[in-house]
């Protein structure tokens, strides 16, 4: 990869490919997060969310391909990409022994910058007990002071894994806030792995959905919602099998008359065509990401040509 | 380079082991001091001789003499069955939850997760354990010499320091092998019996003709720098050579395993 478009990005992968033994847990893997932008893994479990930010960070070294982060290379300086770029793990486990302030200390040693002033701060709001030993805290008061953890260096990139995975909605959105207060705010990039599809909905700017190591879409939030719609038809009479063949139509739900159509290319052209046909109601609605989601995790399979391809969207 | 904050990170998670060794060999100095307190060394030594069945009465009993063999005595007591022995069981105790401890607990992904490069890891890892190691033997062994000073007997401090010095080695070896198992299993209990079954492989020579030399238990002992026979620096250059083989085994497991 060029130097120049390395550096455009926050991460550049080509051909990024990662094997455990014989099996392929990512595959062939391109694609660039753009700089200063929230930018979301999706997909289910053991698609290769979690082993993608391993490779990005540099805590482990892909089997083909390359990558770079913050314009370092992936394989060779996971060291220098860690003192930009922290990690914040599904399930942060941290040393028993030491009380949140040891930890504290032991972590600002490691690290080139420490915000000491924003740590009193968060401390404060998230009420974490300084003195208390770690075995003492509870999960979520241990995935808090993980994330004050990873933010107190003042990262140009963070990772999250799974960042509120079993909170409460009040939790979460107060933790994704703390994370993006701090990062977006100034111009940093986050990426989260997540099925919390309705926070990364809220925050996200860009959109990987990944299935069994493989990326099915690789998009703008704003962009597949904006061509991804629904038509809720309610006909009057039987309509025409023609209908559904139309150019455009990825798929088609039928309770009783009422017909679900997912169009995301030609939506005029299906709109005038329902329209011309007797019928109780009809509406244009976009489409959730949680829809967009389970469409794409159910319907799209590799090389299905009667499927949207990424730049459809 | 080694991580300062990990370091004594790894001093304080440890110190509990540490003490045992402590309190272990410290117990054995005690043990092997005991008996001098039933009366004045090395007199009561060569009485107690007379007294055994078909023991020869006219040894050689002058002073310079007995004073050798009440050194020697405390020799083989102490670098036999003190650092020899207990030793290997500290530095396995030492050894085997470094790597496997962490994994079991899941803290090492946290660790790996800072800047801290691999090889920074695992030096600082080692080179903590090393201190400590190094602060129980020469320690206990001093400990050693303070006991029977309160008997009356001056034990040589240098020749001692430098037997205790020849167990380090040794036992900083055995300690490499137990990382090393440490690192490729998340259990500290498999770790150190497979380290412990390897040590004793190590010690096979021995039981060979010219093999001496060879025992990693019989080097321990010091027998090349005890106080009768001339110091030799074979088995120090190939302690060096096996810890340094070592630690790039195991530097290079640390990068395939990912941890």
């Amino acid at each position: 990869m060029r130097n120049v478009f390395i550096m455009d990005f926050a991460v550049a992968t080509a051909g990024l490919t990662k094997k455990y033994s014989f099996k392929t847990v990512l595959k062939d893997i391109t694609l660039q997060i753009p700089k200063g932008k929230v930018f979301a893994l999706l997909g289910p479990n053991g698609s290769g969310k979690t082993t993608f930010l391993k490779l990005i960070s540099g805590l482990t070294r892909p089997s083909a391909g390359e990558g770079f982060c913050l314009g370092l290379n992936i394989a060779t300086q996971g060291e220098e990409i860690r003192r930009s770029a922290c990690f914040v793990s599904e399930e942060p486990r941290f040393y028993d022994f030491l009380t949140v302030q040891e930890l504290l200390r032991f972590c600002r040693d490691l690290y080139p910058r420490w915000n000491s002033r924003f740590l009193d701060e968060h401390f404060k709001i998230f009420n974490i007990p300084i003195g208390e030993k770690i075995k003492n805290l509870s999960h979520g008061t241990r995935k808090q002071l993980a994330l004050l953890i990873a933010l107190a260096p003042e990262p140009e990139l963070l990772f999250l894994d799974e960042p509120a995975a079993g909170f409460d909605p009040i939790f979460r959105r107060r933790f994704l806030n703390t994370a993006l207060e701090k990062t977006i705010g100034e111009g940093k990039t986050v990426v989260i792995a997540s099925h919390q599809l309705h926070e990364i909905e809220r925050v996200a700017d860009q959109i990987v959905f990944l299935r069994e190591g493989q990326v099915l879409e690789h998009t703008s939030l704003q962009k597949i919602k904006a061509n991804m719609k629904q038509i809720k038809v309610v006909f009057q009479t039987e309509p025409p099998s023609s209908l559904f063949t139309m150019e455009g139509i990825l798929d088609v739900n039928r309770r009783e008359n009422t017909f679900y159509i997912k169009v995301n290319r030609n939506i005029e052209a299906v709109w005038q065509a329902c329209s011309r046909l007797p019928r109780f109601a009809m509406e244009l609605t976009n489409l959730s990401l949680e829809e967009i989601y389970f469409y794409l995790m159910d319907n799209k399979r590799e090389g299905d040509e009667n499927n949207a391809r990424p730049q459809s969207f | 380079m080694l991580g300062r904050s990990l370091f004594r990170k790894e001093i304080r998670e440890n110190t509990l082991k540490f003490l045992f060794g402590v309190l272990l060999l410290g117990a054995l100095a005690l043990i092997i001091t005991t008996p001098a307190a039933s009366g004045p060394y090395p007199q009561s030594f060569f009485s107690r001789q007379d007294n055994l069945p078909g023991m020869e009465t006219n040894l050689d009993k002058s002073p310079e003499t007995a004073q050798k063999t009440l050194f020697s005595h405390f020799w083989k007591q102490w670098n036999s069955k003190g650092l020899a022995l207990a030793g290997i069981l500290v530095s396995i105790i030492l050894g085997a939850g470094v790597f496997a401890q962490e994994k079991a607990k899941g803290t090492l992904f946290f660790l790996a997760s800072t800047p801290l490069s691999r090889r920074n890891i695992y030096d600082t890892k080692v080179a903590a354990g090393l201190v400590l190691l190094f602060a129980c033997i020469i320690g206990t062994t001093l400990l050693l010499i303070l006991f029977t000073s309160f008997y009356g007997i001056s034990l040589p401090v240098l020749p001692f320091v430098i037997g205790a010095f020849s167990a380090f080695c040794g036992l900083a070896v055995i300690y490499q092998v137990t990382i090393i198992f440490s690192i490729l299993t998340d259990d500290p209990l498999k770790a150190g019996a497979a380290s412990a079954f390897l040590s004793s492989l190590l010690s096979i020579p021995g039981l060979f003709e010219g093999g001496q030399k060879y025992s990693l238990l019989l080097q321990m002992q010091s027998r090349n720098s005890t106080l009768e026979e001339p110091f030799s620096w074979f088995f120090f250059l190939l302690m060096a050579a096996l810890f340094f083989a070592l630690r790039h085994l195991g530097l290079w497991l640390c990068y395939r395993e990912e941890i």
